[in-house]
């Protein structure tokens, strides 16, 4: 009989631990409820534990006390964490983000509708169960409902974009989707088609290959350099992914990119030639959950879902989630 | 607000209107758009209408940035009218997006409370409560703002 997997639910906020609790017990999972206390935390440090879901509106220190721990413990390469947090905008997360290891974040804007409170159970499990497993890729893993279709187009050359954006319009037009959320889905299919098209080949000394050229000329894709692009949706929400064969997004980068979206600031406009930066940062302003999926130096695919049940302003109070899963070389070998 | 198809390609049409040239953007605000046409020939009052605007990306964020950066210089009086939702989402997202422009008009998300629909209604900038937009009765049902005033008129709020 295979052995349950073991989460330890941090916080000392009864409604987030049932919240995580009942999450994680629905996929069969043994969770042991656990304060933000050293003394408690030692007894679950002590245990055999797959993962920790931690309340990072509790106290940061003590937050940061136990990524520090955990991370002392950890294998040095990966340790399963989560961050889930009422607030989106926080110097705090960005700080513990920064940090080694952490690559988890689900954040909710308080004072939602009783549809969208802090936790989506679905995207907890999701999550969680990715982390665990390293069973990181696939759109389907998000909508998983019966009978939702889920379209495939594989662009071959970067003109192909602008036919694979216009029949995501059409798709989203035929769903009757809120006219107001549309530009930012469209917005985002967009930067990660173009990342995917433009700046994630490599050549053989591992150099950006499509980074500087006129993205306005037409370009043909080597077989390896295909995108695939894939949408669907299941009635709450519009889930697109983009694929490459490079994984050659690092984690580091991403947070840079993002470090602004963290902070509230604006997008500043400086770098002189076009990149990863500006695009990323649009698109995490414009999303409702982000997944960054990372075999590095195989295979990138960045899953973007965006809350449609309601208009702009459902939309918006749905919240931000970050997730960034990154597979090593020797774990995929 | 415009809703048929966008031409992929930036196009522009140019008027004068009182002492103003109006110059009106049709297409994709991508990579691909070029403004080079338009530089050295705007001076005095310039006024962008925005209506007929189709996507933005970042590498037309980058080029509108810039160009407004070049024409800061020779334009006595910049403004934007009918700014869409995609617009004014970089307005709210990218310093120096409107330069040091002027918005007049801008399109925002509003839904029919007895139908569900949502229309683009335009708004004057000029005296609107950014913290409680408008509301309005009409024969079809009461039209409320259909998105979170902080975030949407975050760039206004900032600039008054």
């Amino acid at each position: 009989m295979e052995q349950p997997i073991r989460a330890v639910a941090v916080t000392s906020n009864r409604r987030t631990r049932r919240y995580v609790t009942r999450a994680l017990a629905s996929a069969g999972w043994d969770v042991f409820p656990c304060p933000l206390e050293r003394t408690a935390l030692i007894r679950q440090l002590d245990e055999p534990r797959d993962l920790y879901v931690i309340d990072a509106d509790d106290d940061p220190d003590h937050i940061r006390w136990l990524l520090k721990q955990l991370y002392a413990r950890g294998d040095k390469r990966e340790i399963s964490s989560l961050l889930v947090s009422y607030e989106v905008e926080s110097p705090l997360l960005l700080e513990l983000l920064r940090g080694e290891g952490l690559n988890h974040l689900i954040a909710r804007h308080g004072g939602l509708t009783a549809s969208q409170e802090l936790i989506d159970e679905a995207e907890l499990i999701v999550t969680c169960q990715k982390l665990v497993r390293k069973d990181i890729f696939g759109l389907d893993k998000y909508i998983s409902t019966w009978g939702v279709k889920v379209h495939e187009q594989v662009l071959t050359r970067a003109e192909q974009k602008h036919d694979a954006l216009t029949q995501l319009d059409a798709f989203l037009h035929r769903l009757d989707c809120h006219g107001s959320i549309v530009p930012a889905i469209s917005l985002v299919a967009d930067e990660l088609l173009m990342n995917a098209i433009f700046n994630a080949p490599r050549d053989e000394a591992g150099k950006g290959k499509y980074v500087d050229i006129d993205r306005a000329q037409p370009l043909a894709l080597d077989d390896h350099e295909h995108v695939t692009f894939r949408y669907a949706c299941d009635g709450r929400y519009v889930a697109l992914s983009v694929s490459d064969n490079f994984g050659s997004l690092d984690r580091d980068v991403i947070m840079r990119y993002l470090e602004r979206c963290f902070l509230g600031s604006q997008g500043v406009i400086e770098e002189k030639r076009a990149g990863a930066g500006l695009g990323l940062f649009m698109v995490f302003n414009s999303i409702t959950q982000l997944s960054f999926n990372i075999d590095q130096g195989k295979r990138t695919e960045v899953i973007a879902l965006f809350y449609v049940r309601g208009g702009a302003r459902a939309f918006k109070l749905s919240g931000r989630s970050l997730n960034i899963f990154m597979l090593r070389n020797e774990e995929t070998e | 607000m415009s809703t048929g198809a966008v031409p992929t390609v930036m196009s522009w049409t140019c008027e004068m209107r009182d002492d103003a040239m109006v110059i009106s953007l049709r297409g994709d605000l991508n990579g691909a758009a070029d403004f080079s046409g338009l530089l050295g020939d705007l001076s005095g009052k310039v006024v962008f209408d925005l209506a007929d605007l189709g996507r933005i990306n970042s590498g037309g964020v980058r080029l509108w940035v810039n160009f407004i950066r070049a024409i800061t210089a020779d334009v006595d009086e910049l403004s934007f009218e009918r700014c869409t939702v995609a617009f004014v989402a970089q307005l709210n997202m990218i310093s120096g997006f409107a330069g040091n422009g002027r918005v007049r008009s801008i399109y925002a998300p509003y839904l029919n409370e007895q139908s569900d629909e949502v229309s683009m209604l335009l708004l004057d900038v000029d005296g609107l409560d950014f913290d409680n937009p408008p509301a309005f009765d009409t024969p079809e049902g009461r039209l409320v703002f259909d998105d979170v005033p902080e975030s949407y008129f975050s760039y206004f709020r900032n600039v008054r």
